[in-house]
């Protein structure tokens, strides 16, 4: 990374790259301390990070319960694997027309968008994880009279919480891809569309030094799954 | 206990099987099964791997519908799990992210009977079982044999009444085998939650058998009915000393022959006398001549068949 780094603000110093394109990190690092400084990258942080929690939060809502019972109803998961495969397999990308045609361009839309890239892999990790659930979990649960409502949160959300746990990673990812993309196809606010401006104006210092926050969010979220991971499901590698 | 005891568990021309799941070919496990348990007996069922012992264990239990006749628990026909039974599984199928103590509150926490008395109880169990310093830790850091305890004390912390036990030692090592036996035997004699329990106990180790039992069942090969009932007359707290006795390798190869006059019309197999016993080969044993027969690997082993 350090090396990267250095390369490029080499090339930079020797003139074999224009300035006017790359930036170079040292102009970066000036911008980055600009952007925080004038205050001027708070409102775009904000609006995706507003745009990604109802995003997330609505993923997590309806993704994880809908993959516990289409992995517990085998009648559900086969009739709803076809409509989930051919929804994950097509790029999301490809529906933001009609999201737009259907929501408009407004916030709405993008936490659509959001929910529409991070749902598919959560549910369909979960659907995974509840079918693989050990036949001893099930068969002590029946001995000992579990109701069929608890079992689902005294057993299936137990036992399918590493499943559950990978596929928030994956989703969580996906979405921020998600509200970036849709930040640049329709939106007047929001990191996504911050860089894009800053661009067309040719100021490619402040556009990189948005991705770089960008970078950091990802950072940020990518280290805050992985702690909840290794907090709840210290027990199941161990076995 | 002269006077007329109450049935707790009874079998009348049962008929157990499994569905094969292509084809939907019915196999029988278990047919004509006749038989009667009373109130706070330890029964012991032997029979043949595969002969349908383990199936009948879990129609006990709830968990395999009976396909014919009638299986009733005190006067009711068994149609479902219940709280009144509890199963010791063959596995200890313990649920890696909860504590010992958690594992072992399961059974009152899903059946809403979890109270401060529930808990208390659990911990009074956990400390007969050995188990009170282990009760924060998860299953993954405790050996076999003490999963197994847990296991053990889970199925008691619902307090049943009737108490399943489907060959919980069998995955152990003799040595923990044989000390988990008196150990069970221990707590099934000291268990203060209520009434000493009926237990029925399921294994292919005649020796467990004799230990354990008030009265052993032998299982013909499938599809199965109980081809011997014998009593075993010895009072309990039985010691180590008696495990060495003649009175108990007389009880062991009773059965051995019920098993063998059973297994000459079918080849399934049956495994006899476990590692426990037998790898103490130094002793000096007293076996007699339908033991040799299965053993005639060890040829030169001569024995005294008229044992003390």
């Amino acid at each position: 990374m350090l090396i990267v780094l250095a390369c490029w603000q080499l090339c930079v110093a020797l003139g074999l790259v224009d300035v006017t394109f790359s930036s170079s990190p040292l102009r970066i690092a000036v911008a980055e301390v600009e952007l925080f400084g004038s205050g001027e990258i708070y409102p775009a942080l904000a609006a995706t990070g507003n745009e990604l929690l109802w995003g997330l939060l609505i993923t997590f809502v309806l993704g994880i319960p809908i993959g516990l019972v289409l992995g517990r109803s085998t009648i559900l998961h086969d009739m709803t694997e076809p409509i989930v495969n051919v929804l994950y397999s097509v790029p999301y990308v490809m529906f933001l027309p009609i999201i737009i045609f259907w929501f408009g361009i407004n916030n709405v839309s993008r936490v659509v968008i959001i929910i529409w890239a991070g749902i598919l892999p959560l549910v369909i990790n979960i659907t995974a994880g509840v079918r693989n659930l050990a036949h001893d979990y099930t068969r002590v649960a029946t001995v000992f009279c579990t109701p069929r409502l608890k079992f689902f949160y005294v057993v299936a959300l137990p036992a399918t919480l590493p499943y559950i746990l990978a596929g928030i990673r994956l989703a969580v990812g996906r979405a921020l891809v998600g509200a970036i993309v849709a930040e640049l196809f329709l939106a007047s606010e929001g990191l996504g569309y911050y860089v894009q401006v800053q661009t067309s104006n040719f100021n490619m210092d402040s556009a990189m030094a948005g991705i770089v926050v960008l970078a950091a969010v990802a950072l940020l979220l990518n280290w805050g799954v992985r702690r909840v991971e290794r907090r709840f499901t210290h027990w199941s590698g161990a076995q | 206990m002269m006077s007329e005891p109450e049935i707790c568990l009874e079998a009348r021309q049962l008929q157990l099987g499994h569905a094969a799941s292509r084809g939907g070919e019915f196999t029988l496990a278990c047919d004509e099964l006749e038989l009667r348990i009373r109130e706070h007996e330890f029964i012991v069922i032997v029979g043949p791997s595969g002969c349908g012992k383990t199936t009948f264990l879990e129609a006990v239990a709830g968990l395999v519908p009976v396909a014919g006749g009638a299986l009733e628990l005190r006067g009711a026909a068994i149609t479902g799990p219940g709280p009144e039974r509890a199963l010791v599984f063959q596995q200890a199928s313990l649920f890696p992210w909860r504590t010992v103590l958690a594992n072992v509150l399961f059974g009152p926490q899903v059946q809403g009977t979890l109270t401060e008395t529930t808990k208390r109880n659990a911990r009074d169990l956990l400390t007969m079982a050995g188990l009170a310093d282990v009760a924060d830790k998860y299953p993954h850091e405790l050996s076999g044999g003490m999963q197994q305890r847990v296991n053990l004390t889970r199925a008691l912390a619902t307090d049943p009444t009737l108490l399943l036990l489907d060959e919980p030692f069998g995955a152990l090592d003799a040595q923990t085998r044989e000390k988990l036996q008196d150990e069970l035997l221990r707590i099934w004699q000291a268990d203060t939650l209520s009434a000493k329990k009926t237990a029925l106990f399921v294994t292919h180790d005649v020796n467990e058998a004799v230990l354990l039992a008030d009265r052993v069942l032998v299982f013909s090969p499938s599809p199965a009915h109980v081809a011997l009932d014998i009593p075993i007359g010895v009072p309990r707290p039985r010691d180590a000393a008696w495990r060495r006795s003649a009175e108990f390798i007389g009880y062991g190869d009773q059965i051995i022959d019920a098993l063998h006059s059973q297994l000459t019309s079918s080849p399934a197999s049956v495994r006899t006398h476990d590692d426990g016993v037998d790898s103490a080969h130094h002793r000096p044993t007293t076996r007699s001549n339908s033991l040799n027969q299965r053993t005639e690997a060890i040829g030169p082993v001569q024995v005294d068949a008229t044992a003390p």
